[in-house]
């Protein structure tokens, strides 16, 4: 099947991939080391993250972007290549398993207390292999209709939490010093900017390619800016010391908003919205995932892989982590540096294909 | 010709297998295949080399 998507849709992916599973999380994340500098800790960590997606997007753009996994083939041989995409399959299906938990803790800790998380793992991850029985497109197509409903609520919730704004809890700004702005920025560079880089693998459908590097770029922008006002709306409502205690100091704000009598407890419209931005991030690692294993066999189809990866994303939400602590500690002080390491492996073989392809013409 | 090649069957029971041991593994609790503790054994000491800490 011919399957072409427009710079738009990918633009709307890579915002929705930024934005959702970091949101309600980030501000804790960065209040934490940064305190009340923790808006700029986020706005170091968007600025890192593009200019580690600018070298990414432009060695990508020497090979003129085809698939991530036939450009680990063609950089790295076939054995190397194939190590490397087994490595990316890997790294896709933890995200996506990683997501998946986020999601039930969640609801498990904040939406609906006592419910048994297994009830939104499995309908999440049945949610998603339906999407995926149906094919790129379709996810493409899906996001292209639930992403300005989705900006919609996320905005309106940023515009009514700022009726309890106060610059008093900002100040002194970068009072923190640069060890603890760096800290806080670290946390929050590995989750989303350097995982953004799985949508690499959707490159290739893109109808025009030129000033593909703009576009994807500007959705990182985008959506890191997002993040950059919530964290500033959020430290300004809250104050950082409640900030920090929350696990999701986002949602918590939301529950205060008193916006005359009609608008009272609608936080659930940011959850809501979150959700349907999870749903898109664990369906875009999953389709990465089977992408990889349909490359890797050479098969036609990635059908045969649907129900077996799903199993092992859903088992994996669980046993990665046994409990939410040390859930948050594993990605507050090892996820950054483990996705660098990918990233810089990625960079590596780009590297080496094109010394070789250097080296090829010369000999020629 | 809609057949399988050998190497795809191989890959598709492969896993197939890994995904029903992983999630026995985790219904018995057991550490199937231990990815977070590796991995924490190898970047919590940067970090914490980075930033001070435990």
């Amino acid at each position: 099947m011919n399957i072409q998507i427009t710079k738009l849709q990918l633009i709307m992916v890579v915002i929705n991939f930024i934005i959702f599973s970091s949101i309600l999380m980030a501000p804790a994340i960065t209040v934490v080391s940064a305190k009340q500098d923790g808006w700029i800790s986020m706005l170091l960590a968007l600025i890192i993250g593009l200019m580690l997606n600018v070298l990414y997007l432009f060695l990508f753009k020497k090979y003129n972007y085809p698939s991530l996994f036939e450009l680990m083939n063609r950089a790295a041989g076939k054995w190397f290549g194939s190590v490397m995409n087994i490595l990316i399959i890997f790294y896709a299906l933890h995200l996506a398993a990683m997501v998946v938990r986020n999601l039930s803790n969640f609801m498990v800790a904040s939406v609906i207390p006592y419910s048994h998380p297994w009830t939104y793992q499995i309908l999440i991850v049945a949610v998603v292999i339906y999407s995926a029985v149906l094919g790129v497109k379709n996810l493409f197509l899906l996001n292209d209709l639930v992403f300005p409903i989705v900006i919609f609520l996320t905005v309106v919730s940023l515009i009514l939490i700022t009726r309890e704004f106060s610059f008093l809890e900002l100040r002194p700004v970068f009072h923190s010093g640069p060890s603890a702005i760096f800290q806080g920025a670290y946390a929050t560079l590995g989750f989303p900017f350097i995982e953004v880089l799985l949508i690499g693998a959707f490159f290739q459908y893109v109808k025009k390619k030129e000033k593909l590097m703009l576009t994807y770029l500007s959705g990182i922008a985008a959506g890191g800016l997002v993040l950059v006002i919530t964290v500033f709306i959020i430290i300004g409502d809250e104050g950082t010391y409640l900030v920090a205690r929350e696990t999701y100091p986002t949602y918590s704000v939301m529950r205060d908003i008193d916006f005359v009598t009609v608008f009272e407890r609608i936080e659930i419209l940011l959850a809501i919205a979150w959700m349907i931005g999870l749903f898109v991030k664990i369906c875009v690692c999953f389709l990465v995932v089977m992408m990889g294993l349909k490359h890797l066999t050479g098969s036609k189809t990635y059908r045969p892989y649907l129900i077996p990866i799903g199993i092992l994303i859903w088992a994996m939400s669980n046993h990665l982590h046994k409990t939410v602590m040390d859930f948050s500690n594993f990605v507050t002080t090892s996820w950054t540096m483990y996705w660098f390491t990918l990233y810089c492996l990625i960079i590596l073989v780009f590297l080496i294909g094109l010394i070789r392809n250097k080296q090829t013409s010369l000999n020629s | 010709d809609n057949k399988r090649k050998p190497k795809e069957k191989l890959i598709i029971t492969g896993v197939w297998l890994f995904s029903i041991v992983y999630m026995f593994g985790y219904l018995y609790d057991q550490p199937v295949f231990p990815v977070t503790e590796g991995l924490k054994a190898v970047f919590e000491p940067i970090y914490y080399g980075m930033f001070g800490g435990p």
